[in-house]
């Protein structure tokens, strides 16, 4: 499972990366108390143009207040239009873990990468939520400092004038794209938030897409669904069974000089064994970090 | 909420100016000019005014100096913010006095 380490060597797992308004003190005084491993102080959207002078003062105070109880301190940044980049990445980039860019591109990471010369540690996760964005997303993932891809399903359809549904169709092609560009590169990969609060079975549903494509984390804008996410991209007790039989399996056979060995009649070979080591790790991983919670 | 520049001549290059939110967990600071030579004069409207009001009247004075800011009337009403809360508002507050005023 792919994590973040932050420069103090801390291992990041990003299962779920909980939006607070950074114009909110009350919501971010709770969100350390949720559980979740990303804690992401927003001065973009959730903020009106009237108040991101003042947003951007807040959250520099409470990156320095407020004890964070190990999450990822991630701050969603102006993106590169918005003439508020330089102010908000100089203000926060040596504060937060990883700095969040919107409406992510090759170039507007290179300005990113640029801001950030004085603040070695800073990683950034990618929000890809432009067409541009989604046509570069393999080079956005291999952009200096980029730990993570970021689907943000909402502006790319409306970038692309494409209809959005509660099915998701439209946005396959995307999810599988972003997945697969995080994965060559080796980094994290988000799925897009849930914008329906109160359904919490839709929630449930369009996380299997979520888990099935291989998506790393999901963002979450209602402290409801953090739970929720961690839920359904733990690894189930049969997944762990099967993968510990299989390792077991191949264990035996390379014991035994065997070539091929099968379980269940079903063959098992290289990728399958890789597979089961990676669900017994995600396992293990959920683990304690389920301990620490 | 523009509270327009009443104290014009009083205290120059200063105009009127607020942040914050009357929610809970948040206040609302309002500066404005006070006389030259008056130094900060400060109205404090808080439920916890006994307990906390030198500590806010603190915070307030500090902030205002570090932002260069000396004869200056302010208001705060507090709804229950911590410190780092009260110290972003005044900041932010002085930062929209010094540069024309209003709440953006």
């Amino acid at each position: 499972m792919t994590r973040a380490v932050t420069p103090s060597g801390k291992t990041h797992l990003r299962r779920s990366l909980l939006f607070v308004p950074g114009s909110s003190p009350a919501m971010m005084m709770a969100a350390p108390f949720l559980g979740a491993d990303s804690i992401v102080l927003d001065l973009e959207d959730s903020v009106p143009a009237s108040e991101k002078d003042s947003a951007r003062v807040l959250v520099v105070k409470a990156l320095d207040s407020i004890d964070f109880r190990g999450a990822e301190k991630v701050v969603r940044v102006n993106s590169a239009g918005s003439g508020l980049l330089k102010a908000d990445v100089e203000a926060v980039a040596s504060r937060a873990d990883t700095i969040l860019l919107p409406k992510a591109d090759v170039e507007s990471l290179g300005r990113l990468a640029a801001l950030l010369a004085c603040a070695q540690h800073a990683q950034v996760i990618a929000l890809i939520e432009t067409a541009t964005g989604l046509e570069e997303a393999f080079a956005c993932a291999r952009a200096a400092r980029v730990t993570g891809l970021f689907l943000g399903a909402e502006d790319l359809t409306l970038d692309m004038g494409m209809e959005r549904t509660r099915e998701g169709d439209e946005i396959f092609y995307a999810r599988w794209r972003v997945v697969a560009a995080a994965a060559a590169a080796r980094v994290a990969s988000i799925d897009t938030p849930y914008t329906d609060m109160s359904d919490e079975e839709g929630l449930r549903r369009d996380l299997q897409v979520t888990r099935r494509l291989g998506f790393t984390g999901r963002a979450c804008i209602h402290p409801l669904q953090v739970e929720i996410v961690h839920e359904a991209l733990r690894p189930d007790q049969a997944a762990v069974e099967w993968a510990r039989r299989v390792i077991r399996a191949d264990e035996d056979a390379r014991a035994k000089g065997t070539g091929a060995v099968t379980l269940d009649g079903r063959m098992i070979d290289a990728p399958i064994v890789a597979r089961a080591h990676h669900v017994l790790d995600r396992a293990a991983t959920y683990e304690r970090r389920e301990v620490r919670d | 909420m523009n509270m327009g520049n009443e104290h014009e001549g009083w205290a120059t290059g200063l105009a009127s100016a607020s942040a914050g939110s009357l929610l809970s967990g948040d206040c609302l600071v309002e500066v404005s000019p006070g006389a030259a030579g008056a130094g900060a004069v400060l109205t404090i409207e808080s439920t916890v005014l006994r307990a906390y009001g030198e500590q806010i009247r603190a915070v307030v004075l500090r902030t205002l100096a570090e932002a260069g800011l000396a004869d200056v009337m302010v208001k705060v009403r507090d709804r229950g913010a911590l410190d780092f809360v009260l110290e972003a508002r005044v900041k932010t507050a002085a930062a929209r006095a010094l540069s024309g005023g209003g709440s953006r």
